[in-house]
């Protein structure tokens, strides 16, 4: 699942890395649809006539999904180590307030254009400060922010500000003010008329996904995850190229805060912002990153790379520490789920004569999965007994993953969680394309793990590709 | 004979609706002392709450100030004031002036202290200046609270403006005044009841104005 950027961009065969300029790059991939869900999109890629062998059968592909997420965060990785221009460069930012306290001491970041960067740190490492640096609410007290090249210094600040979407934590909506009129904010104040600015309030609030019948209400009226979707929508409203985030979901409940960060992932897709977002959690960091800075205490940057990366090799004891337990488990929601070897051999469809039936009794497994007329897993029956005699006791199949969509972790999961041992796969529709044993998606780990160690050691640009050879087996 | 008594005979009597002795002329010129006075103390009052609550400093000044200005007698300033200055509208704006800046002061200032900080700072954050994210996001905000402290303000000087009457000056004070002098209790009565109910009169009038100008998100939290 690690392939170079260059592939989605220049077809398969392709070994090098072309250097393309950011914006047609960023026209490029906001041309591909991705759904949503982390670390486990597919890519067109095989669509496109792969050459190269999978360890995989065949009949799994699912049409009509994009771009995967470990590309897209591999091709921001690749930008972020000097490929391609960055957006906003941090370059060793001070901040000290008169009291002597340090906020942030020697900053140096380069800011991936067109990708969410999240600076994540205890309490007190000067995320926030940092990023209220940006957009000029704090000034540095010395180094320098440029944007695009410039100093930020160079422009008056309401022109910097309006040119950046600014969410935080309590959404800050104006109480007086409708949703519409909150959300129209930015445009009227640039001179947008009251007609158009609600207009394109409105489109907003489609885009993040809120009733349009809540336009005449009042902040007051709305729910805090409701709320923040408009804090979100005020931000986009002028189209502005950045967006500052300060934990903005930081207020409200875990399962709002997930819907949230899911419809964060999703306007991203579609709108390609280069996002700065601040958070205290780090596995909020992990799940929405495509880089992700880790601050310590005093204001240093700890760490700066992919999640995927901070995973698998923190820099030091700080950072291992603040990432928690879990890693390993954590870091397999980066691996794909589309390199496991699935077997239809003890799946057993509805309406199966005997014949068939010895035949998946006989494929080794302990277990034969049944399925209904539609396809869909009905449970496990024992493979010895023998399903001849009359109807078997079934166990539960429990929840099964879709195959290519979910990761290596979702797989593992449901390995874990089933009575039989075996995860149940699916498409899209539920319709069960094959099972897998947990020493079978073990081994999918190991040598997933193997492929990742292998492109470390090239670096670069074309590390990918060396990994992408160390995957092929 | 009964208050209510009184009352009625007061505002039956043809005599007293007419010249310039007459009630409507009475209260014309009441209503023109109190809007005078309420003017003044709003046009010294607000400006320095809005700006001491905005930074957040001189808080403690003006609690002072207000405290003091609370402490002082009304009727006891108008003689001082009287004596020193001599006829004319002056020596009664002050004392009236005294009155309605420390109500109107404080609140103000307390409006603008306990605002939300999210909405400023989100205000800030998008470009606005300094004067929009006062006038467009904190004052409507705040604007419940301020239009109490000027209501509270505005009923103590329609009150106390009756004491124009007793340094010659007009306004429904001339009635009690007068009516005390002449030991007519009728027009005593008539008198204290006009101003009562002019004073219940502001609190609807101020109730009208809050539910234009303040926002229904506004009003709908209080």
């Amino acid at each position: 699942m690690n392939r170079p950027f260059a592939e989605w961009r220049g077809g398969p065969g392709s070994h090098t890395v072309v250097a393309v300029c950011p914006r047609a790059e960023r026209t490029a991939r906001s041309a591909v649809r991705v759904t949503p869900g982390r670390g486990t999109r597919r890519s067109t890629r095989r669509r496109d006539g792969d050459a190269q062998p999978r360890m995989e059968p065949g009949g799994l592909d699912s049409p009509g999904t994009g771009l995967s997420e470990t590309d897209r965060r591999q091709a921001v990785h690749a930008r972020s180590r000097g490929v391609f221009g960055t957006l906003i460069q941090i370059e060793s930012v001070t901040k000290r307030y008169p009291d002597g306290t340090t906020a942030v001491d020697g900053l140096s970041l380069e800011i991936p254009d067109g990708s969410i960067t999240v600076l994540v740190g205890p309490s007190g490492c000067g995320k926030t400060t940092t990023l209220r640096m940006i957009n000029r609410m704090v000034e540095q007290t010395s180094g320098r922010i440029l944007l695009d090249g410039a100093d930020i210094r160079e422009q008056p600040v309401s022109t910097l500000r309006r040119s950046m979407g600014y969410v935080i934590q309590n959404a800050g909506l104006f109480p007086h003010r409708t949703i519409v009129d909150n959300i129209a904010t930015v445009p009227r104040m640039l001179g947008w008329d009251r007609r158009r600015a609600r207009e394109r309030a409105r489109e907003l609030m489609e885009r993040v996904g809120l009733d349009g019948a809540l336009a005449r209400r009042y902040p007051y009226q709305l729910s805090g995850g409701q709320q923040q979707r408009v804090g979100v929508a005020r931000a986009l409203a002028a189209d502005p190229p950045v967006l500052l985030m300060d934990e903005p979901f930081s207020a409200v409940d875990p399962i709002v805060r997930k819907s949230l960060q899911a419809e964060l992932l999703r306007i991203q897709e579609e709108l390609g912002k280069t996002i700065v977002f601040v958070t205290h959690d780090i596995d909020e960091a992990i799940r929405i990153g495509d880089m992700v800075a880790v601050l310590r205490t005093g204001g240093k940057l700890a760490q700066f790379a992919p999640p995927d990366e901070l995973l698998s090799s923190p820099a030091d004891a700080f950072v291992e520490d603040f990432l928690g337990t879990d890693r390993g488990i954590r870091r397999l929601s980066f691996f794909g789920s589309d390199g496991l070897e699935l077997t239809t051999q003890p799946v057993l469809p509805a309406g199966a004569d005997a014949a068939q039936a010895a035949r998946a009794a006989a494929s080794g497994a302990p277990y034969v999965l049944l399925t209904d007329a539609e396809g869909r897993p009905r449970g496990w029956a024992e493979a010895k007994g023998g399903p001849a005699g009359g109807e078997p006791e079934l166990l539960p199949t429990g929840r099964p993953f879709v195959a290519g969509r979910e990761s290596l972790r979702d797989a593992l999961d449901c390995a874990v969680l089933s009575p039989t041992g075996w995860a149940v796969a699916v498409d899209d529709q539920g319709k069960v394309v094959g099972v897998v044993s947990q020493e079978a998606i073990g081994a999918a780990i190991r040598s997933a793990h193997a492929a990742r160690q292998d492109g470390d050691g090239a670096g670069g640009a074309d590390r990918a590709d060396a990994t992408r050879a160390g995957a092929v087996t | 004979m009964s208050l209510f008594q009184f009352i009625s005979d007061f505002f039956r009597d043809n005599a007293n609706w007419h010249g310039a002795y007459g009630i409507p002329h009475r209260l014309l010129e009441h209503v023109e002392y109190s809007l005078i006075a309420l003017g003044i103390a709003a046009g010294i009052a607000l400006p320095v709450g809005l700006v001491t609550g905005h930074t957040g400093r001189g808080g403690n000044a003006l609690a002072l100030v207000a405290t003091a200005a609370r402490a002082l007698p009304s009727y006891g300033l108008l003689v001082l004031m009287f004596f020193w200055l001599g006829l004319g509208l002056t020596p009664v704006m002050i004392p009236l002036v005294a009155l309605a800046v420390p109500p109107i002061l404080v609140t103000t200032y307390e409006a603008m202290r306990t605002l939300d900080p999210a909405p400023v700072d989100a205000a800030r954050g998008m470009g606005m200046g300094p004067a929009a994210v006062l006038f467009q996001v904190e004052l409507p905000s705040a604007l419940p609270l301020v239009l109490s402290g000027l209501r509270s303000a505005a009923i103590q000087v329609v009150s106390t403006t009756a004491i124009a009457a007793t340094v010659s000056l007009g306004g429904l004070g001339r009635f009690v005044v007068d009516g005390l002098y002449q030991q007519n209790y009728t027009i005593v009565v008539g008198g204290a009841t006009l101003i009562a109910g002019l004073a219940l009169v502001t609190i609807a009038l101020f109730w009208l104005v809050g539910r234009f100008v303040v926002s229904p998100g506004v009003r709908g939290r209080r």
